[in-house]
């Protein structure tokens, strides 16, 4: 018996968010180690964790991001939030092989399920979010 | 002062296997400790060519090569009778239609297990460039497109590929049953084969033909009771298993340039003079100037996944292989896949590594990076052979002339690196020191029985 999950088909609208990301603040840069940093939405209205399960994200093998999504106000999780996440090498003009799963863990967090990068270098994880039918995004670089 | 010195190689040597190499139960076991040479603050002194503390983390996570990884989908990888029975197999001819191809007309141990041609031809010529099995064992996918997750399920491809072996998988069950000496050992090691003499049941030739429903040997598949079809199924999967764990044998990992990063370690300049001056030079380059590391990365030299190279396609026109964009969804279908009912762990792993896959346009036209051990005795080169020789390789990517068009799915990084005569000889002199054949004497033929001798067997239950 051959297992498949169904993949997200969004690539449409993540192209519109991408558009409305265009005045997304300088990215983070980080050398090879996402520990929990916090990033601040295009919006404003949130405020983004990222974490990678391991530490630092290991090469060539697979890892996941855990993604906090947080009330930039109140400071209050929001658990009700939407989260898309990519990976892509600008340098390259590509992304990864596979299409990751963000899976909600409760509490405002999210588990992003089958990442895996294959080279060394600049990645970046755009992390789009659809809150209150408001889209905002964040975009995090990560060298390798 | 020494302490800290010492301290700040202990801190670079974590942070070599955290961010660039595999962990060391994959690709960087053994790596973790730096010779004095890289403690030194400069550049080394004991090389030919100096090379900067940067250079010497970057070479130190590139050997040793560990033992090839586990395979859980197949239980009987590591089982010396089941190899046996494989080096058997790969070299009988009774497993193709006409009885005249093996596994070793196209994977011949005397030209690198290659075929030293283009492309490669069984019963017909074929599309593609028959890859060598040095090190495929490492791999993560198979075939250039990586259409099979496994070792043992890629082996099944060409056995019943009508321009390959063109045979069928109950013809294969009545071969083995036929021959006492083969039932045996295959039953040894798989358990009983189903009743094939009952020939109603089980017609001398079947398969499954998808794209020619029509075809006789469909036919005579479809008219097999589910059951038989699939315990038929179960010989041909097994039949893989075994060639696979024969192939997990074919490892090169001795190189010339393992001895010199052992010298780098040990400060041993007898070791260090394991590579020339102009081979130490190329090994900079490959590092630096023409970043051939950055898909050819670890110790076995390859990122083990897809990229195109812009190479134009050997008999001209455009570039209608599609590569990795077909192999994507031929894995995720193959009833033969690490999630399938022959797969020995069709869980976890093995479904992250086929669910999470994602095909797009980016995927056209892609190949697999292969790994670079042996590369000099392998040509020719690129998935159609489309170039003779190493130094061909370079020039391509120097140049890229005669390449296909750039466009948004090729590698944007891949930019002319103009090399000049003297590099592009440096850079083949570095891919000549990844020779090491030491393994192949007693592979190179198919052993007298395919059953393992009994003292062997003994020592493998011991």
């Amino acid at each position: 018996m051959i297992r498949r999950r169904s993949t997200l088909t969004l690539l449409p609208f993540l192209a519109a968010l991408a558009a409305c990301a265009a005045s997304t603040p300088a990215p983070t840069l980080v050398d090879g180690e996402l520990t929990g940093q916090r990033v601040v939405s295009s919006s404003g209205a949130e405020e983004i964790t990222l974490r990678t399960i391991p530490q630092p994200i290991p090469l060539n093998e697979p890892f996941e991001l855990v993604v906090g999504v947080f009330d930039a106000e109140s400071g209050a999780p929001c658990p009700e939030a939407e989260v898309f996440v990519r990976a892509w090498m600008p340098d390259h003009g590509h992304g990864m092989f596979r299409q990751p799963e963000v899976v909600p863990a409760g509490s405002g967090t999210f588990e992003v399920k089958g990442l895996l990068f294959h080279m060394g270098g600049r990645w970046e994880f755009s992390v789009d979010i659809v809150r209150g039918g408001l889209a905002s995004s964040a975009t995090v670089e990560v060298h390798l | 002062m020494r302490l800290l010195r010492l301290l700040s190689g202990v801190s670079v040597a974590l942070a070599i296997a955290g961010c660039s190499a595999p962990p060391p139960s994959s690709a960087n076991a053994g790596g973790a400790s730096l010779g004095a040479a890289v403690l030194d603050d400069g550049p080394t002194t004991l090389t030919a060519v100096p090379f900067e503390r940067s250079e010497v983390e970057r070479i130190l996570a590139l050997s040793p090569l560990p033992p090839p990884p586990a395979d859980p989908t197949n239980r009987h990888a590591d089982d010396p009778r089941a190899a046996h029975l494989g080096q058997f197999l790969f070299f009988d001819t009774r497993f193709s239609a006409g009885g005249v191809v093996s596994c070793a007309n196209c994977h011949d141990p005397n030209t690198g297990w290659s075929d030293g041609l283009q492309l490669g031809i069984g019963i017909d010529e074929l599309d593609r460039h028959s890859q060598t099995l040095w090190n495929a064992a490492y791999n993560r996918w198979f075939f250039w497109d990586g259409r099979a997750d496994s070792m043992w399920s890629q082996a099944l491809g060409p056995l019943e590929d009508p321009r390959e072996h063109g045979g069928n998988r109950t013809g294969f069950a009545h071969t083995i049953a036929a021959d006492p000496e083969l039932r045996s050992a295959y039953e040894s090691i798989f358990g009983a084969l189903p009743a094939l003499e009952e020939g109603e049941r089980f017609p001398a030739a079947a398969r499954p033909v998808a794209d020619d429903p029509e075809h006789p040997e469909n036919v005579a598949w479809e008219s097999m009771g589910e059951a038989d079809r699939e315990a038929v199924d179960v010989v041909f999967a097994n039949m893989g298993k075994a060639l696979a764990a024969f192939q997990r044998k074919i490892v090169s990992r001795h190189s010339r340039f393992d001895e010199f990063v052992e010298g780098l370690r040990e400060s041993n300049p007898t070791k260090l003079r394991s590579l020339t001056a102009s081979a130490q030079n190329g090994l900079k380059l490959f590092l630096g100037k023409a970043n051939c590391h950055l898909c050819h990365q670890g110790p076995n030299f390859t990122d083990r996944e897809f990229h195109n190279t812009r190479i134009a396609p050997l008999r001209g026109g455009d570039a209608y292989d599609a590569g990795r964009y077909e192999g994507i969804a031929l894995v995720q279908s193959s009833p033969f896949n690490g999630t399938s009912v022959h797969s020995d762990a069709p869980t976890g792993d093995s479904e992250t590594k086929i669910d999470y896959l994602i095909q797009t346009g980016h995927n056209w036209g892609e190949f697999k990076t292969p790994s670079l051990r042996n590369v000099a005795v392998t040509a020719p080169y690129m998935h159609q052979g489309q170039l003779a020789g190493l130094r061909d390789v370079v020039r391509h990517y120097s140049t890229f002339e005669g390449a296909t068009p750039i466009h948004q799915h090729a590698e944007t990084i891949l930019v002319p690196l103009n090399l000049s005569e003297g590099e592009i000889d440096d850079l083949v002199a570095f891919l000549q020191s990844l020779t090491d054949e030491s393994a192949s004497p007693a592979l190179s033929s198919a052993p007298a029985s395919p059953a393992l001798p009994t003292d062997e067997v003994s020592r493998f239950r011991n």
